[in-house]
């Protein structure tokens, strides 16, 4: 229980210039001063870091002490008293100052980071106004080869940040020392280029630095600090919820930065984030709608036709066919106002409950499981909560890239000595430093999990009392286990059964222990028994509803968790309610004013083989790319060729909106307004930077523009009403108000508007009381290979880019690192088929079907996997996806010369 | 390959056994840095990248963790180091008088930069600080002997002479010491 249980907050009495001040025992003197609004300068600080005391800029003088202290480093004490100011620290400021400055050259006017310098800042705050040794002349330096980060090593001052910061929250390490004394300099090893020393781009080490030695590389638009706007909002890619600031000139962003100590990702961003803005730019958006001619081809049009078109051909449809012959299909960063708006236009002016989010297959296992089991579709807990966890099993989920700023919450836990256990077939980043790597065959994590509980029961580790007393349904979960033998198991999942055995150990010994997981587990035909494991695993040994514990379901995007909130499936009104329930669609009916359907819609997938038969003859895709997204491209392009009617909104003409009949054109999200909710359940803003380009408009302003073309009569004036009605209608958001979200999010449930939201799922009781463990499954589907088809194909992130890649293909900063989708190959397979990196290959399914893609070796993937990721149209991955296997598929390479 | 294997190759391998060796001595253990780095000196003469990408694998440690302590101690080297070293003084007494264009001329005359060995492995040229001799600033050493008072055309004398003792006279000229045992001393 140690890591689980809160103590008590120990306060500490301190003067600072003489004031009084309260501060937490553990506290630096540097945190209590910034806590009191007293402001301290520091050069080699980083709240991200360790202490450091290196730049000496931080001293202050302390009674009683025999020098001056650092205070970065120095703990609080109850009567300490403190002078951050006193003549003899402003003066060995100042000495410090110009030590430093005899040896920067000043090259402020060319600098990037002037006016966002702490030497520049500091160096006129003190009054340096010489330098007894001299100035140091402006340096001529190249920025390096980086195409998003560029260094100047002679304008760095030493402080350590980018050493530390690429160790210690990265776990990579791209700088380090050279040489000591006056030599000292800090630059990567052999001064390799970046990318050649393992740098992945999330530009950390930018952030660190205090003046311009490393900096982002200038870009064409680049603009001065004090020249640009800065808009806080929230990274519109992947489910962690970054917060961004982006910095803006003349109506465009010119530069994304992150707030050190802010947001849930506190400073930390990824190359996406930081770098993968410049798709807002690129020469390909839709700037006015397109309708298709009678000679097939786009053609622009005004609003009102594009409108007026889609209002005719819809009425058709529907008085031919009823609502449910038409269906939207959303994306992942579509903004819950925006998502709300397309939910209530299918529901109420179409009678349609055929409305579904595109990464719905991903996401349904989890749904379905977390629900039944526990009563909620969601998250349990939080990422900071990971810090009292003494154990995290990361199942399925490559977390390094495909959530690459969460994931530092579990290198942060490896580097503080935690247990990690990695779940997984490849050999990924963290499963390298985790302490145990269960390495299954694709398909086979429930045998692993059910070995790992069988030893749990074996040893007695489950926690009796909470089963007992929170649960039903144990008594199932032990006889679908008592057959089950740890050997077989292993040689099931070809795991060692003593590893499995000391994982299961560490799980069930854990005070409190975690599991985040990823599509890995969720996706397939085991998916949903995958997760009743992993859910089995946790109440098992108790290990739900207090800090450190939990189950963290990762989303694929953004909006991936609002989506489901806001009722953007066919099964679910707004606020997680189910249509089956007669008391809420009553609700509801009586909040929009009008009837609803209470059938099932039809889900995405369903929504494909309804238009296959002619059932569904109209499609409303929203800020989604099905053609690339869904498996088994070949047939999903069919259905899109084939339905009568394509509506597509998007920012680009997407591989979907070549199917098209009508395109709307939307503004990106730093030209939008609204919400996301991350995948820790947090309701963060989203802000406008700079104008909608062209006649493209944000999302929410065209579905309702649609809704009212269809004589809806809505009059939302901005994205907060829409929130407004959000959180009437949806409990779970029923305190969600942008004013109270403002800076910080909420983490739903927020269940009045001065609630602030609730952490830890469950801490009173289960949705129906108890938690109701279900039996654990028998079989497992793993891939079955052969002589002919060898290879196991799995796929799914890469860090540099983002789901299908319609944003992230259209970003420099993205593409000049990693333009085309590349199969990951292990060079002992590599050798066998006479492939080296970069070759041609052709990977061919049992169907013949085939994707041609050139190689990447590397070891990790074990032989007889190869990965794929699905971000690249020349390369689609789906098109052997789905195609009648129950999990990954086995596949055959062929050279290609 | 082992059939018609030259004197060289096998010595080559016996190193890489030797290094292999020392590798597994140290894999996993905390600290061991500094050890390794030692003991993978002493069988290549210098550390070489590979063996430094080795080093810092089998410490666990990131290579630029490996590499400033390579270069934090004056006892590693990461060239090869060629038989007779000439350190240019760049203390600030010898800067003052002149050490830049004392350096320049000696790399024009041996035709290499500061820090390369010519091609015969004989020279190498390196700038120090203060070698504690700034009464006779500028100085510069070959090897443990410090010559000063220099002007750039006295410096390449001085390496003349030395040349012509060393290789024409065919006798045993000290080799470079060791810089951490002379009296090189490289302080902030
Ligand atoms: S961008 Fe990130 S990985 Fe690259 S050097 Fe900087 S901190 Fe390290
Ligand atoms: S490059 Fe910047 S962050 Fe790194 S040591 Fe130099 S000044 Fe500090
Ligand atoms: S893509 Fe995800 S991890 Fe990267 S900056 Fe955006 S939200 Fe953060
Ligand atoms: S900030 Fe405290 S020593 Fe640098
Ligand atoms: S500065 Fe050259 S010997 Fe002291």
């Amino acid at each position: 229980m140690s890591a689980a249980e809160t103590t008590e907050v120990q306060m500490v009495n301190l003067t600072i210039n003489d004031r009084q001040i309260q501060a937490r025992a553990g506290q630096t003197i540097l945190e209590a001063a910034q806590s009191a609004g007293i402001e301290i300068p520091t050069l080699c600080h980083d709240p991200r870091l360790e202490p450091y005391g290196a730049c000496r800029m931080c001293l202050v003088e302390v009674e009683g002490a025999r020098g001056p202290m650092a205070s970065c480093g120095t703990a609080v004490r109850e009567g300490m008293k403190v002078q951050t100011h006193s003549g003899k620290i402003v003066k060995i400021r100042k000495f410090v100052l110009e030590l430093l400055l005899t040896n920067h050259p000043l090259d402020c006017p060319v600098c990037e980071a002037a006016g966002d310098c702490r030497l520049q800042d500091y160096a006129y705050e003190y009054l340096v106004d010489m330098v007894p040794w001299g100035w140091r002349g402006p340096v001529a330096g190249e920025p390096g080869a980086h195409p998003n980060i560029a260094h100047f090593g002679a304008r760095c001052i030493l402080c350590g940040r980018c050493v530390r910061i690429c160790r210690e929250v990265m776990s990579i390490g791209c700088w380090g020392y050279l040489n000591r004394g006056y030599d000292s300099e800090v630059d990567t090893p052999y001064r390799l280029p970046l990318q050649d020393v393992g740098c992945v781009s999330c530009g950390q080490c930018v952030s660190t630095c205090p003046v311009g030695a490393i900096v982002g590389q200038r870009t064409p638009l680049g603009a001065r600090e004090w020249q640009t706007e800065k808009t806080v909002t929230t990274c519109s890619y992947c489910g962690d919820g970054c917060r961004l600031v982006l910095h803006s000139y003349r109506g465009r962003v010119v530069r994304v930065a992150s707030q050190l100590e802010k947001g849930l990702n506190q400073g930390n961003l990824c190359v996406k984030g930081r770098f993968g803005m410049g798709y807002a730019d690129a020469p390909d958006r839709l700037t006015a709608p397109l309708i298709r001619n009678a000679a097939g081809e786009f053609e622009v049009v005004p609003w009102e036709q594009a409108l007026s078109t889609v209002k005719e051909r819809l009425a058709v449809i529907r008085g031919e066919k009823g609502g449910h012959a038409i269906g939207a299909i959303c994306g992942t960063h579509a903004t819950n106002e925006t998502a709300y708006l397309v939910q209530k236009l299918m529901r109420t002016v179409l009678s349609s409950n055929n409305v579904d989010a595109v990464d719905h297959s991903e996401q349904a296992a989890t749904e379905q499981v977390l629900t039944e089991v526990l009563g909620c579709a969601a998250v349990t807990n939080s990422r900071a909560d990971l810090d009292a966890a003494d154990v995290i099993l990361v199942a399925g989920a490559n977390l390094t890239e495909s959530d690459p700023v969460f994931a530092l919450a579990v290198i942060k836990a490896i580097r503080t000595g935690k247990t990690v256990i990695v779940l997984d077939p490849r050999a990924t980043e963290l499963a390298a430093k985790a302490e145990y790597h269960l390495a299954v065959k694709p398909g086979t994590d429930l045998a692993a999990l059910r070995a790992m509980m069988r030893h749990i029961l074996d040893m007695g580790l489950q926690d009796a009392g909470f089963v007992q007393e929170c649960t039903t349904g144990f008594s199932e979960v032990e006889a679908s286990l008592a057959d089950i033998d740890v050997g077989a198991e292993a040689g099931l999942c070809g795991v060692e059964a003593d590893l499995l055995r000391g994982a299961a150990q560490a799980f069930g010994r854990a005070g409190a222990a975690a599991v985040i997981y990823g599509r890995g587990a969720t996706e397939g035909t085991g998916g949903p028994a995958t997760v009743a494991a992993l859910v089995d695993l946790v109440l098992l040994t108790g290990n739900i509803r207090r800090p450190g514990t939990g189950l963290y379901p990762l989303r694929s995007g953004a909006n991936s968790q609002g989506l489901a909130d806001m009722g953007v499936r066919p099964d679910r009104l707004p606020g997680d309610v189910s249509i089956a329930d007669a008391a809420e669609v009553a609700r509801m009916e009586a909040a929009w004013g009008t009837a609803l359907e209470i059938e099932d819609g039809l889900t995405v997938d369903q929504m494909v083989s309804a238009i296959e038969m002619g059932d569904l003859n109209a499609v409303y895709v929203v800020g989604a790319d099905p053609a690339l997204a869904l498996a088994d491209e070949e047939r999903v392009r069919g259905a899109l060729d084939k339905v009568g009617f394509l509506v597509v909104q998007d920012s680009f003409l997407t591989d979907t909106a070549q199917y098209a009949d009508v395109v709307f054109p939307a503004a990106v999200a730093g030209e939008d307004e609204g919400t996301f909710t991350n995948s820790e359940r947090f309701v963060q803003r989203v802000r406008p930077a700079v104008p909608a380009l062209g006649k493209s408009l944000p999302d929410w302003k065209i579905v309702q523009s649609l809704a009212n073309a269809l004589g809806a009569g809505w009059a939302y004036a901005a994205p907060s009403d829409i929130m407004q009605e959000i959180s009437e209608v949806a409990p779970t958001y029923k305190g969600v108000r942008y004013e109270n979200i403002d800076d910080a999010g909420v983490q739903w449930p927020c269940l009045a508007a001065d609630c602030p939201g609730m952490t830890i799922l469950y801490a009173n009781g289960f949705g129906d009381g108890r938690a109701a463990m279900l039996a654990v499954e028998e079989r497992v589907w793993p891939t079955v290979t052969d002589a002919e088809f060898p290879f196991v194909l799995l796929t799914g992130s890469v860090r540099e880019h983002h789901g299908t890649g319609e944003r992230t293909r259209r970003s420099r900063g993205v593409t000049s690192l990693v333009a085309e989708a590349r199969l990951q190959v292990n060079p002992a397979d590599a050798k066998a088929l006479g492939v080296a990196e970069g070759d041609k290959i052709r990977i061919a399914g049992r169907d013949g079907l085939a994707v041609d893609a050139a190689v990447h070796l590397t070891s990790q993937v074990p032989a007889g996997i190869v990965f794929l990721p699905g971000f690249d149209p020349g390369a689609p991955v789906t098109r052997l996806l789905g195609r009648g296997e129950p999990g990954a598929p086995a596949v055959r390479l062929m050279r290609l010369d | 390959m082992t059939t018609n294997a030259t004197a060289g190759e096998t010595e080559e391998q016996e190193l890489e056994e030797q290094f292999v060796e020392l590798l597994e001595h140290y894999r996993g253990e905390r600290g061991a840095l500094v050890p390794l780095l030692q003991g993978a000196q002493a069988i290549f003469g210098y550390l070489p990248e590979d063996v430094m990408r080795r080093v810092a694998e089998a410490t666990g440690e990131p290579l630029s963790k490996a590499l400033g302590v390579a270069t934090f101690y004056a006892q590693f080297r990461l060239r090869p180091h060629a038989k007779h070293t000439i350190r240019c003084c760049h203390g600030t007494a010898c800067h003052v008088s002149g050490a830049t264009r004392i350096s320049e001329e000696l790399e024009k005359y041996l035709g290499i930069k500061i820090g390369e060995n010519t091609p015969d492995m004989l020279y190498t040229i390196e700038e120090v600080h203060c070698v504690g001799a700034c009464g006779m600033a500028p100085v510069v050493m070959i090897n443990d002997r410090a010559h000063g008072k220099l002007t750039p055309e006295k410096a390449v004398e001085v390496v003349r002479a030395f040349q012509a003792e060393a290789e024409g006279s065919g006798a045993e000229v000290t080799a470079a010491a060791e810089p951490a045992g002379n009296a090189v001393e490289v302080e902030a």
